[in-house]
């Protein structure tokens, strides 16, 4: 099972063994994790749950479709380009160590 | 009429029939015992019910596409009655750069500026139906609501907004088969059709509303005139009859499990996830079609190519595969994955701006309104594609 390194604004890290084909998404929602929203519950709809994958990691996620790449426009803090919106990511087996920081903001 | 292909199961059930469409739950477990995908032969069309396969094909949407119309009419065979949507009825790479465009001007910033005006405007209606106490939830507050301040958000002229409501019907009853339904809502096409779109031109949208802005797409060249227009009109051909069927039904679902309203009073924070269960528990789009573009494996079965799939949204968000006790209201479940906005890149585009709009309402009525109850008989809506109510007399205290 990956081991995936959730980093809060503060510094902080959250590290988590995740199932392989679990969404990101629903993952910090079941932690708890306040600093993701998710106001419309996985539609890539609403940008607020947005991400930064560690810049030496982006590729073990396929690249946003679309929607996504539409939506990432209106994240409420910089969009770099390692941001991604975290319900359209699914963890795979090269997860492990992966990190995932969480912007200050989401709205 | 096609003929059944080979192993795929075969039911003689109509999905637009009064018996169905008045109590579709007994239908939908039938058709969802059958497996993955059944054949309707009655129709000549196929059928998907199950969670977990309805999720499928509306993630595969090359597969199983929307431009051949998302009705029951393949637009191949068939000329479609309207000028078919950039979005809805679109496929990829057209439906990408169109549906953009909406998206931009639907954006989570725009909303939150939305969301004072939605407040304002459900607290002024409230304390009016207050006041009169026993009055149409359908034509007063459902109804009342969306075109107000959904019309006022896109910046639509004030006058007989209310052909937006007989627009929408037509659209979506017009999806389903040429029945006395489809018939009685096209009745009026030739007054409506050219209202609506004299309505979405750009010199009658207000300088300060949604509608507006998909027009700055002409000025950069992504969109021609015509096509602004077009999708302006989609704003009000999807926004206004869903969300005012939406909250009918959120409101009987309070009134038939009134445990759920003392709930919702003692946590009107609640608001949010009442409406996504109300969308779970009586989705107001109940199904949506698409067409095969190849030899479409579904579970074990392959639907052959160029042939119209049956979505039912209404009974995917029952499965008692996905959902425990599907049949209970219940508005502290956790519904993420709820298909009643759909999902994948046809997933309903302004599902922010409803949730903003209910969840605005409710909050409101959780917090002015003590009592709800039936004051009548409640007339179910006979449609082809969504479910709501024709009337529905309340009394609020």
């Amino acid at each position: 099972m990956p081991t995936v390194h959730f980093i809060h604004p503060n510094g902080q890290t959250t590290s988590l063994e995740v199932d392989v084909g679990k969404n990101v998404m629903s993952t910090c929602r079941d932690h708890d994790f306040s600093e993701v929203l998710a106001e419309c519950g996985g539609s890539a709809l609403c940008a607020t749950c947005h991400v930064y994958i560690d810049e030496a990691q982006v590729d073990v996620f396929s690249l946003p479709n679309e929607v996504e790449n539409q939506m990432l426009e209106f994240v409420a803090s910089e969009r770099r380009p390692t941001s991604r919106l975290s319900c359209q990511l699914t963890i795979n087996e090269q997860c492990n160590n992966l990190k995932i920081y969480f912007p200050l903001q989401q709205i | 009429m096609t003929i059944s292909p080979p192993n795929i199961p075969t039911s003689t059930i109509d999905p637009f029939s009064e018996e169905y469409i008045l109590r579709p739950y007994a239908f939908h477990e039938e058709l969802r015992q059958l497996g993955p995908v059944s054949y309707l032969s009655d129709l000549g069309v196929f059928v998907v019910t199950q969670y977990e396969y309805v999720k499928e094909v509306l993630n595969q949407p090359l597969v199983f596409c929307s431009g051949a119309g998302v009705g029951i009419s393949n637009f191949k065979k068939d000329p479609p009655w309207r000028v078919p949507s950039l979005v809805l009825e679109t496929d990829p790479p057209d439906h990408t750069r169109n549906r953009a465009v909406i998206s931009k001007a639907l954006s989570p910033i725009a909303l939150r500026a939305l969301k004072t005006q939605f407040e304002a405007e459900a607290n002024l209606l409230i304390d009016r139906l207050l006041e009169k106490r026993n009055f149409d939830a359908v034509k007063d507050l459902a109804e009342a609501f969306p075109l107000k301040v959904f019309g006022d958000a896109i910046g639509i002229t004030p006058n007989e907004r209310e052909k937006a409501i007989v627009y929408g019907n037509m659209v979506f009853n017009g999806m389903g088969p040429k029945n006395e339904l489809f018939m009685q809502a096209m009745s009026r096409a030739d007054e409506i059709n050219p209202w609506i779109m004299n309505v979405c031109q750009r010199e009658n949208l207000s300088k300060s509303g949604l509608g507006i802005q998909i027009y700055e797409a002409v000025g950069s060249g992504i969109l021609t005139e015509m096509e602004a227009t077009t999708l302006v009109r989609s704003f009000l051909s999807a926004g206004i009859d869903t969300t005012a069927h939406a909250i009918s039904n959120a409101i009987y679902s309070f009134i038939s499990f009134p445990d759920q309203w003392i709930k919702l009073k003692a946590n009107p924070q609640l608001s949010k996830s009442a409406f996504e269960e109300t969308l779970r528990f009586e989705s107001p789009f109940q199904t949506f079609f698409r067409t095969t573009t190849t030899n479409a494996k579904l579970g074990n079965y392959v639907i052959p190519e160029n042939e119209k799939v049956m979505l039912s949204l209404g009974s995917a968000n029952r499965d008692p595969l996905q959902w425990e006790s599907p049949e209970f209201f219940d508005i502290s479940r956790i519904t993420t994955g709820q298909l009643g906005f759909g999902t994948g890149i046809h997933g309903c585009i302004g599902q922010m701006l409803a949730r903003a709009e209910v969840e605005a309402l409710l909050q409101v009525m959780a917090k002015k309104v003590t009592t709800i109850r039936f004051n009548g008989e409640s007339k179910r809506l006979l449609h082809n594609t969504l479910r709501g109510f024709e009337s529905l007399p309340i009394e609020l205290i």
